[in-house]
């Protein structure tokens, strides 16, 4: 399939482990035409969004340098990135944190352990669109 | 019971629901009369704090190989994994289980914060930590492998 089909999908955690679980979720969900971008944290992510036609990201929160709410408003606020939807996968997950996050325009909020369902309920909404 | 107690019975049920969600190891054989070893031999310490609403801080202490086993499986390689992967390994884990944790322990409506997992690898060394009243400690098995947590509530 072309390049341009692909969903360009960029992952975002400090933790190697955690972002391999989310690939590897993502994968088992069906979702195998993608390409993925792996970012350690906020600042990292920035500069591969600035780089490539990114259409979907996965960010964790509790990061060093820009964590994943100084991300998620990062883009929220360029005209440019606004459209891209943006996933959240925190520990930091209540009720309270969730609304400040959709507040702010997250996509979906998801606690952490990642589970298959748990993205699968995600990326069913969010392919749609995509 | 008291808040020390409650916090001990939410970590337990965080670490359970975590370790089975991660790794497909159940934790098993929760014991609170343990003590921790004096002398630490291939274990991977991480400690990480509770800033809010409530002040602690939590030590999980774990055995090297296992995280080793257990992060070679995740990275699909019969290698040999470098020693920051299994600490990355760890540090994942912190962070996840004391999450859920905080999840459990407060109100829904309520915003809690922690620190980012601080880790390090004891080939024969000692903890550091003193015993107080609000100090919690327990054993747990992780398959073959005995792990500990420390959980101590300031103020």
């Amino acid at each position: 399939m072309e390049q341009q089909n692909k969903h360009q999908i960029l992952i975002v955690d400090d933790s190697a482990m955690a972002r391999t679980i989310i690939k590897r979720s993502i994968e088992i969900c069906g979702v195998e035409n993608a390409d993925f971008y792996e970012a350690g944290d906020g600042k990292e992510a920035i500069e591969i969004v600035k780089n490539q036609k990114i259409d979907l990201v996965f960010t964790d929160i509790n990061m060093p340098n820009m964590n994943g709410e100084q991300l998620l408003i990062r883009l929220k606020s360029s005209p440019k990135w606004f459209e891209i939807p943006v996933v959240v996968i925190t520990s930091l997950n209540n009720p309270a944190n969730e609304k400040k996050l959709i507040t702010e325009h997250a996509t979906a909020v998801i606690s952490k352990p990642v589970t298959i369902p748990a993205i699968h309920e995600v990326l069913s909404e969010i392919l749609k669109i995509l | 019971m008291s808040q020390i107690d409650s916090l001990t019975g939410y970590l337990q049920q965080a670490l359970s629901e975590t370790l089975e969600t991660i790794i497909f190891a159940e934790p098993e054989a929760y014991n609170t009369e343990s003590a921790v070893p004096e002398k630490l031999d291939r274990y991977i310490h991480v400690r990480i704090e509770s800033t809010f609403p409530f002040k602690s801080v939590l030590h999980l202490l774990l055995p090297f190989e296992k995280i080793a086993e257990i992060t070679a499986m995740s990275a699909e390689s019969m290698d040999d994994v470098p020693e920051s992967l299994v600490l990355d390994t760890v540090s994942e884990l912190a962070n996840t289980i004391s999450g859920r944790w905080m999840a459990l322990s407060i109100p829904g409506d309520e915003e809690f914060g922690l620190t980012l997992p601080e880790c390090r690898f004891y080939e024969n060394g000692s903890l550091p930590v003193s015993e107080t009243a609000s100090t919690r400690i327990f054993s747990f098995a992780l398959e073959a492998d005995t792990c500990f947590a420390i959980l101590q509530l300031a103020g």
